[in-house]
């Protein structure tokens, strides 16, 4: 009988003790104390899966931005270490990994760099545990967060200059937009429509298609018939990698000639995994690409030192992003999240993106400005530049009155075209 | 009207060749093998690295292809499988899991992606249109293919033995047959058929570690619609669900395509729970009957 009762105490009070911690864990915002020599930041990105072919860049991006950053001294003296969480291209480990990041290590902010679902899955975590977060990938644009910094390029950046490019060249209006069928694709559909519908291109067919379809005989059959003279590509991971030798073996005989381009072509791994017969002509716009930057010539040496895959701008996002962040803490002074976000809010946060240019954390919208490069790509991989847009600022927010420069008062929510 | 057949047929090719391994693993010896997938990427990741890197002639790399994935089948045979003979639902949990495994181990051997093979061929232009030559040649294949294995099974004292087997394992036993090594047979021949399906597909699609499971899908309700019987069953079935796919992707987009697929396999397990299988016997029954 004593027994009985003993183990029921103890039962009872390490449900109660459990209960106790884990509530002191969740919801607020956990002191971050820097103790000793080093400070520990969190990456969240996609080592293996369907999107390790745009995500394992990053990998050697933040290699190359720690040593940067250590190698002058660290961040206000501390030495920088990252925490390294894979993602596998599974929208519930980011959600784990940032649970985690969040409310049991020592980390002072948190980056990641994988699909718009795992991080829409995850900037709630960080928006309560109040933790700088930046996001470092190409996505639709919109977010409007507190904690939550955008570093990659979004449409008001990379849509327009390709279609002013089109018209000013007549290289057609008939438009048809093949997308990946998730928040990322489905938003990114939306921008494109806007603005080409402004600009007085018809979108005769759309399609938005599952991430892990591999044959797309019916789509390109619809892209034939509908009399398209443009493709509008906005499809992402490795299964869409088969569409482009489809699409060619399909159209090569055409008698018209189909621009393909798009919002992501050629971050998904193309570089390495499709033949470059597949990908002569496409015309994209972007924060980078290969050896078209004189300035980045140092940067392509020393990455690929240590990786073969083909840089693509998520490697240069990724760097900036890290360069910005430790920027920010030593404007701030200090690591502390809400010291970092004021001094972000400040305006004065900017940071070296590694290609030889800076890009700066615009305060009333959480984005960043970059140089932008409008390219068609030729043969054997090599890409032609056609015009560099200088210092492209972000612009969507700001248009619809969205000012988050005082921290707290952000609406914390994504704004899509269909929300004006 | 030729596109839409053209679609039809590509769409036949892909589901029988991923499917047809599967099939017949299941019919005779009654396993579900979700590791399907799995021998179609090491049968890509051979041609990928003897064709893309090595330069060596496709053809070779095929046969090569086949071979190694024979030998990987024999391999899970003896390691797992001669415990599971019969036993579709443990079967299929224990050969996801080993599906799981190889899957991430082809994800650390070929990290972003394997080297890219080019498609051979070039392309046929016709009217307007232009087809790629060696995705007709791989419908031809596809048709070839269950051409020889209707001549394997039907005219042959191995297919016989494998009819036998199949339809009542105990009394083909006792009657002679070795129905262990007949085991063995068929799981080499399916793996062998899973490498050349992995192997023919490899230019079209890039090969990551998640390269089978591209197929598996497909692969998967096409044996569970076809049923037992590894010919008739699997080719009714891909018809069906090519015709289905093809024509709902062309009108509606890819997204309706695979929705209207899975529905009408849904509705024929519902209706026919043996499969076109199944059903075809019953109509030759009724026939004998008469």
């Amino acid at each position: 009988m004593k027994k009985g009762i003993f183990s029921k105490a103890m039962a009872v009070i390490s449900a109660a003790a459990m209960l106790f911690t884990t509530a002191c864990g969740s919801g607020t915002a956990q002191a971050r104390s820097v103790d000793g020599d080093t400070v520990r930041i969190g990456w969240i990105h996609d080592l293996s899966g369907n999107n390790a072919g745009s995500s394992a860049v990053v990998s050697t991006a933040i290699e190359m931005a720690t040593e940067d950053i250590n190698a002058r001294g660290g961040v206000l003296g501390k030495k920088l270490e990252v925490v390294k969480k894979d993602g596998a291209s599974n929208t519930q480990n980011y959600s784990d990994a940032a649970n985690e990041l969040a409310y049991n290590s020592d980390v002072v902010a948190v980056f990641s760099s994988g699909t718009s679902a795992s991080r829409e899955a995850i900037r709630g975590t960080f928006e309560e545990a109040k933790l700088p977060y930046f996001y470092s990938s190409l996505y639709e644009g919109g977010v409007a967060s507190d904690y939550n910094i955008c570093t990659g390029q979004t449409p008001e950046q990379n849509v327009l200059p390709i279609l002013e490019y089109i018209q000013a060249n007549n290289l057609g209006t008939k438009i048809y937009l093949v997308a990946a069928d998730y928040n990322f694709g489905q938003i990114s559909g939306e921008w494109l429509t806007k603005y080409a519908e402004e600009m007085g291109f018809e979108i005769v067919g759309s399609e938005y298609i599952p991430l892990d379809v591999t044959q797309y005989g019916s789509t390109i059959t619809n892209i034939i018939d509908s009399g398209a003279e443009i493709v509008w590509y906005d499809l992402v991971g490795s299964a869409a990698l088969s569409f482009y030798e489809q699409y060619y073996n399909a159209t090569s005989g055409l008698d018209r000639d189909i621009l393909l381009t798009g919002g992501t072509p050629l971050i998904s791994g193309e570089l390495s995994s499709v033949d470059p017969k597949y990908l002569e002509g496409i015309l994209v716009c972007s924060v980078y690409f290969e050896g078209i930057i004189t300035e980045a010539a140092d940067f392509e040496k020393r990455y690929y030192e240590k990786n073969s895959t083909g840089i693509t701008d998520a490697a240069i996002t990724a760097y900036a992003s890290m360069m910005m962040w430790a920027n920010a803490c030593e404007i701030a002074g200090s690591f502390d999240s809400d010291a970092v976000m004021t001094a972000i809010n400040s305006g004065k946060v900017s940071g070296d993106s590694g290609i030889g240019s800076t890009i700066s954390i615009d305060p009333k919208q959480h984005h960043c400005n970059f140089n932008m490069y409008l390219c068609r790509m030729g043969k054997d991989k090599k890409m032609e530049l056609i015009e560099t847009y200088e210092d492209v600022k972000p612009t969507y927010l700001s248009s619809i009155g969205i000012d988050l420069s005082t921290l707290g008062e952000a609406p914390n929510k994504q704004f899509t075209p269909l929300d004006d | 009207m030729l596109q839409m057949i053209y679609n039809f047929l590509e769409s036949f090719a892909y589901i029988s060749l991923a499917a047809i391994g599967m099939s017949i693993v299941y019919g005779i010896t009654g396993i579900t093998n979700m590791a399907q997938g799995e021998f179609m990427l090491i049968g890509a990741l051979v041609v990928s690295y003897l064709c893309g890197v090595a330069g060596i002639p496709f053809i070779i790399g095929i046969v090569l292809a086949m071979a190694v994935t024979a030998i990987a089948g024999i391999i899970l045979d003896r390691l797992v499988l001669v415990r599971l003979y019969n036993r579709p639902g443990d079967s299929l949990v224990c050969t996801y899991g080993v599906s799981i495994a190889l899957m991430q181990v082809g994800t650390i051997l070929t990290g972003v992606g394997a080297p890219a093979v080019q498609s051979p061929f070039g392309t046929l232009v016709v009217g307007n249109r232009s087809y790629s030559v060696y995705k007709i040649l791989l419908i031809a294949i596809s048709f070839i293919l269950f051409g020889l294995l209707y001549v394997v099974f039907n005219k042959s004292r191995f297919g016989l033995h494998a009819r036998a087997t199949m339809e009542k394992r105990e009394i083909a036993a006792s009657l002679g047959i070795n129905v262990s090594k007949m085991n063995i047979l068929v799981i080499v021949l399916a793996s062998a058929l899973g490498g050349l399906g992995g192997a023919l597909y490899a230019p079209t699609m890039s090969v990551t570690g998640t390269y089978g499971s591209n197929f598996l899908t497909h692969a998967f309700v096409a044996m569970i619609i076809g049923g037992s019987n590894p010919l008739v069953g699997t080719l009714m079935a891909a018809g069906l669900l090519a015709v289905v796919e093809s024509f709902l992707s062309l009108y509606f987009g890819a997204f309706i395509g695979r929705i209207g697929m899975l529905l009408v396999a849904i509705v024929i397990i519902r209706l026919i729970p043996g499969g076109f299988s199944g059903l075809v016997e019953r109509m030759m029954v009724r026939l004998r009957k008469r």
